[in-house]
């Protein structure tokens, strides 16, 4: 299992000047070929960890390591691709110029055929002799993805990519980001949108003031789940189910009942409800959705 | 860092103020070193005044400008008034990473940061040499055009002098280019450092040489001064009218590696600065 691990970080901690601790004694593992959410509200600290693995940042104290290197090692920053934050190029030059320099930069071998393969992926070849100044956020932000692929990386990190960017602009990014996530390639996704986090990733850590309050695949943290019931009379309905077996929790809210419990009891529910003469409206699985599950998190850890 | 050196080159290739600084650099070459002594010379002859009040001997002068004496005349010249344009060169290099965000962008790539501040300091100093041949080349078209008006044969420097003299100008621009790509990594930015470089250059180095007679430490401090040097190596050339002359002209050697251990030294402690600090 060690052996599988991408990047893992241990006690990794950055504390600034004045004693602001922006990351604290965070301990991070992602695996080969997954999908990775970094979540994570605003402050959160995720940026500061994302730059301390690029080695751009110096932890004050803890260790990470990125593809068996320290972070910022050229032997393993030559097989990641990442994008922190806003994208940043030289406003003269065109996006081609930018890439064809950054791939010079990343010591790929065949810069201009891999351009236009990025180019092409992040569909800009048509605004690629454009300067990046004349660039729309969007634009610059699909410039900033194709610069992170320009070395067909192993891992990819993604700070916030679809910042800024309109519905539509996000829905295909987060398509692309689905599409690169696809095979081998490892995707660390950081960002505070936790409905692209759902859609987008295999497993999520959680952070917040900058300690890890959870990880785990997203559907352990969304939970177990239950099930909703609309049913009449409602209070007679909630006596029935507290006492079927399996059942954990049982809340009202006007005629709908929420049951804690795994759904596959849906059967045996229904047929207690109709036998003690209660008239079912609506049954039907209910799970916690991925901000649900992250607002109790983090209001555990605030409390 | 040969990737680097060569994106930076091509950076500072494509980068409009790489060419207005070398423009610039080329019409003071041209103005001060050539127009406006033909001017003062040609306003004598006719019974009028010099403007520039420092012909004293206007057939001195006229030789002055002739092509024989290019090397002389524009290393004098950069010697004095080139520093500003190399230190703005340098500035703009590496401050511009702070200003644009773009530092965090190529050292995610994958060079190290020391060769990243290699590749461009390399190009920085490619730049300064081509900066000056072109102020070379400007000088040796203000001499063929002023033996042309003034009716003289022209006789070019020998190649050796002309090397000497290429060499000279590069060191002077490039200690002061190097200068001001240090400051912008120690002050994360272009204006601060080209703010304070000018005020160096042009008021604290005049300060300590104007008040240097009789005071002991600020005489030993003009020995290690990037003006005084620049000075002393030009005038090792010959005697220029616009140059700065030093009162006490030192070996041309000693200044050479005064300027040589300025570039050596402002790389080191922009690397050791880089190095340190974190990226935000």
């Amino acid at each position: 299992m060690k052996r599988d691990l991408l990047l893992e970080t241990k006690n990794l901690t950055k504390r600034y000047n004045g004693g602001i601790v922006a990351v604290d004694s965070l301990d991070l593992t992602v695996r080969r070929g997954e999908v990775y959410g970094f979540l994570g509200p605003n402050g959160a600290g995720k940026t500061t960890t994302l730059r301390m693995l690029l080695g751009l940042i110096r932890p004050s104290s803890g260790s990470a390591t990125v593809l068996g290197e320290r972070p910022g090692a050229p032997s393993g920053l030559s097989r990641v691709g990442s994008l922190v934050e806003t994208p940043t190029f030289y406003p003269y030059l065109t996006g081609r110029d930018n890439l064809i320099g950054m791939a010079r930069l990343s010591g790929v071998s065949n810069p201009k055929t891999q351009v236009d393969a990025a180019l092409k992926q992040v569909d800009l070849r048509e605004r690629s002799g454009d300067k990046f100044k004349k660039y729309s956020l969007g634009m610059k932000q699909r410039l900033g993805v194709a610069a992170a692929l320009l070395k067909d990386p192993e891992l990819l990190i993604l700070d916030e990519p679809t910042n800024g960017l309109d519905p539509k602009g996000m829905a295909e990014m987060r398509d692309l980001i689905r599409s690169l996530g696809r095979g081998e390639r490892t995707v660390l996704l950081s960002s505070h949108l936790m409905g692209e986090i759902e859609q987008i990733c295999d497993r999520v850590g959680v952070i917040q003031n900058g300690k890890l309050v959870a990880e785990g695949p997203v559907t352990e943290l969304r939970g177990a789940g239950g099930l909703l019931v609309r049913a009449e009379p409602i209070d007679k309905a909630a006596h029935v189910v507290a006492n079927v077996s399996g059942v954990e929790e049982v809340s009202t809210t006007g005629e709908t009942m929420r049951i804690t419990v795994d759904p596959a009891r849906a059967p045996k529910i229904a047929r207690g409800l109709v036998e003690a003469g209660v008239s079912i409206k609506e049954i039907r699985p209910a799970q916690r959705s991925l901000e649900e599950a992250f607002f109790e998190l983090t209001k555990e850890e605030v409390e | 860092m040969i990737s680097s050196f060569r994106f930076e080159l091509m950076k500072l290739r494509k980068r409009p103020s790489s060419w207005v600084l070398g423009l610039f650099l080329v019409l003071i070459v041209l103005f001060f070193d050539y127009y406006q002594f033909y001017s003062a010379i040609t306003s004598l002859e006719a019974g009028g005044s010099d403007p520039t009040q420092q012909v004293t001997d206007v057939g001195e002068f006229r030789e002055y400008l002739l092509p024989a004496r290019v090397t002389v005349n524009v290393a004098g010249l950069i010697a004095t008034f080139g520093g500003p344009i190399a230190l703005i060169l340098g500035a703009l290099s590496v401050g511009g990473e702070y200003g644009w965000g773009t530092l965090k962008t190529i050292l995610t790539q994958r060079p190290g940061r020391f060769s990243v501040l290699s590749g461009k300091l390399l190009s920085v100093g490619a730049v300064v040499l081509a900066y000056s041949a072109l102020a070379l080349a400007a000088g040796a078209v203000g001499s063929y055009v002023v033996a042309g008006a003034f009716d003289r044969a022209v006789d070019w420097p020998s190649i050796w002098n002309l090397m000497k003299g290429l060499a000279v100008i590069w060191l002077v621009l490039g200690a002061w280019a190097f200068l001001g790509a240090f400051l912008a990594v120690l002050f994360r930015g272009t204006a601060l450092a080209i703010g304070l470089g000018l005020v160096y250059g042009l008021v604290v180095e005049s300060l300590i040489l104007g008040f240097s007679e009789g005071n002991r430490v600020l005489e030993t401090l003009t020995e290690i001064l990037l003006g005084t040097n620049g000075g002393e190596l030009s005038s090792s050339l010959g005697t220029a009218p616009t140059a700065f002359t030093p009162p006490d002209p030192a070996d041309p050697v000693q200044a050479a590696l005064v300027l040589g251990g300025y570039v050596l030294m402002l790389f080191l402690l922009a690397a050791i600065v880089l190095r340190r600090r974190d990226v935000t």
